[in-house]
């Protein structure tokens, strides 16, 4: 609170330190979200920048962690459509992924089944199954169990409906469940 | 409801999302549904597995020192109000403007910055005489010395061969004095951290380091510190690195240079930030249990060969004390 009114303030000091309390969840949240490491480094920039153009205007409604989170998210979800022009033959359309089991292995290459049978490791197989899920099952299913927010605060992050986030969560659940059936 | 309804209700309950009401509701059909049972059951193992199986929570170090070192840029550019800056910005190009509109008698309105590189209201306070670069009579400051930027035409001729435009002039302020004075620290550490020229940056750095200074100015040591810590450019961080172990070794001197092991992109950096801390080991805070579990992590996990070495010779030797 006090870090953030002196960063409201203009002290740069203390916006740093606001970063590097916040800045490794924004990481996570943008690295599960996308699959390369340099455009989860262009959402960890947009995302501060967002924050540090914004900052004078927050108003402490909520707290300032959320604020960043919800700005991650916009940030992840406008990224996506950026990215969707270019790279359709590789993402299939949302309306589609629910349905659509062979989807991950499109996408990862890595989830190959040799793969899989070399790494019996439980995590890495978690991480592996992360990967194979759609972005935004991705981001619903990392804000859900990893950030711990509840489902209505990331239909308000995500500005949809929670009954559209439920849907993310379950098949992503189900097919985290499918993935990692002989693991857990 | 029919049993394939309760599936909702079953998935809400194992994710930990589901109210008391419905919760009394699915456990009455739990009772008596044994394949809903098993459902749950499994679904709430797969659940707590997820749990003892965290992953990746915390991202990568290295992608994690990439994305701040680009953010510090990032942000240096948008404090310098040029967004856009190496985008547009070509001192070449806008030089023969110059020329053309001082050569001739066009109405001139300047505009002093003190400049991306002194542009502190306190030090410009402190030091009037520097608010005016420019002697009555408007004698052409040196035209290599001064960068134009921020052109902008008020008039775009009214038919008689005169414009006028606007520009910022940045030139170049000469300062001397005691590397302990406090204003000229306070320019070098500002220098430091916000010059968008990396040869700057290492150069203010250079000055602090190399007359040793003995200040226990908190604001330079903090510059410093972020310095190493989060300039892009490798050379300034190491040179931070070396103005930071002359001085007093304190816990947060320790925790930079750990900061530093973990997470510096590059080995060299990382190799003098295990020997500080190896030198700094007799002294009251050198080898706490922070340092050691850094250590050993990296005894454990870095590419580098050298300091995965270094980390055990210096575990060793510590723990043998
Ligand atoms: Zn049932």
């Amino acid at each position: 609170m006090e870090l953030v009114r002196k960063a409201q303030q203009g002290d740069i000091l203390a916006f740093e330190q606001l970063v590097f309390r916040h800045d490794k969840k924004v990481l996570s949240i943008a690295a599960r979200y996308v699959t390369s490491a340099d455009d989860a480094k262009d959402i960890y920039q947009e995302v501060f920048l967002r924050v540090y153009r914004g900052l004078k205007k927050f108003r402490f409604k909520s707290e300032f962690s959320t604020w960043v989170h919800r700005i991650t998210v916009n940030v992840c979800l406008t990224q996506r459509s950026r990215r969707r022009r270019t790279m359709q033959t590789l993402f299939l359309d949302d309306r589609n992924e629910e349905d659509s089991e062979a989807h991950g292995e499109i996408r990862d290459p890595a989830m190959g089944p040799d793969h899989q049978a070399v790494n019996a490791d439980i995590s890495s197989r978690i991480e592996k199954a992360l990967g194979g899920l759609s972005p935004k099952q991705k981001l619903v299913f990392t804000l859900r169990h990893y950030e711990g927010y509840k489902l209505n605060e990331i239909a308000v992050m995500m500005n949809c409906a929670e009954g559209t986030v439920k849907r993310y969560l379950f098949t992503a659940t189900r097919r985290m469940r499918d993935q990692l059936k002989d693991a857990i | 409801m029919t049993h394939d309804g309760y599936r909702d209700l079953l998935f809400l309950s194992a994710s930990g999302d589901m109210d008391a009401d419905g919760q009394a509701v699915l456990e009455r059909h739990l009772q008596t549904c044994l394949r809903c049972r098993k459902e749950y059951e499994d679904l709430r193992s797969f659940h707590a597995a997820l749990v003892a199986h965290r992953v990746g929570i915390e991202p990568d170090e290295r992608l994690l020192a990439e994305a701040r070192q680009e953010l510090r840029l990032a942000l240096r550019r948008e404090r310098a109000g040029h967004p856009a800056w190496s985008g547009w910005f070509n001192p070449g190009a806008i030089a023969p403007l110059y020329r053309y509109a001082l050569g001739a008698a066009f109405t001139l309105a300047v505009g002093f910055l003190l400049g991306r590189s002194l542009f502190l209201p306190s030090a410009a306070q402190e030091t009037p005489r520097l608010a005016s670069p420019f002697p009555a009579g408007g004698v052409r400051p040196e035209e290599d010395e001064t960068r134009i930027t921020n052109v902008h035409f008020v008039d775009h001729g009214r038919g008689t061969g005169e414009i006028e435009f606007t520009f910022d002039a940045v030139t170049p302020v000469r300062m001397r004095g005691s590397i302990d004075d406090p204003k000229i620290q306070k320019v070098l550490t500002h220098a430091m951290l916000n010059e968008e020229n990396p040869g700057i940056r290492l150069k203010a750095v250079n000055a602090i380091n190399r007359q040793g200074v003995e200040t226990q100015d908190v604001e330079t040591k903090s510059a410093l510190i972020k310095a190493m810590e989060m300039d892009a450019n490798v050379g300034v961080r190491k040179e931070a690195l070396n103005a930071l172990r002359r001085l007093p070794f304190d816990g947060e001197i320790k925790k930079a240079m750990l900061r530093a092991l973990m997470s510096d992109s590059n080995p060299g950096l990382r190799v003098a930030a295990i020997n500080a801390l190896d030198s700094a080991r007799t002294s009251a805070l050198g080898m706490d249990s922070d340092v050691l579990d850094v250590l050993r992590q990296k005894a454990a996990t870095d590419d580098n060969n050298y300091i995965r070495v270094k980390a055990r010779a210096v575990i060793l030797e510590a723990t043998r004390q």
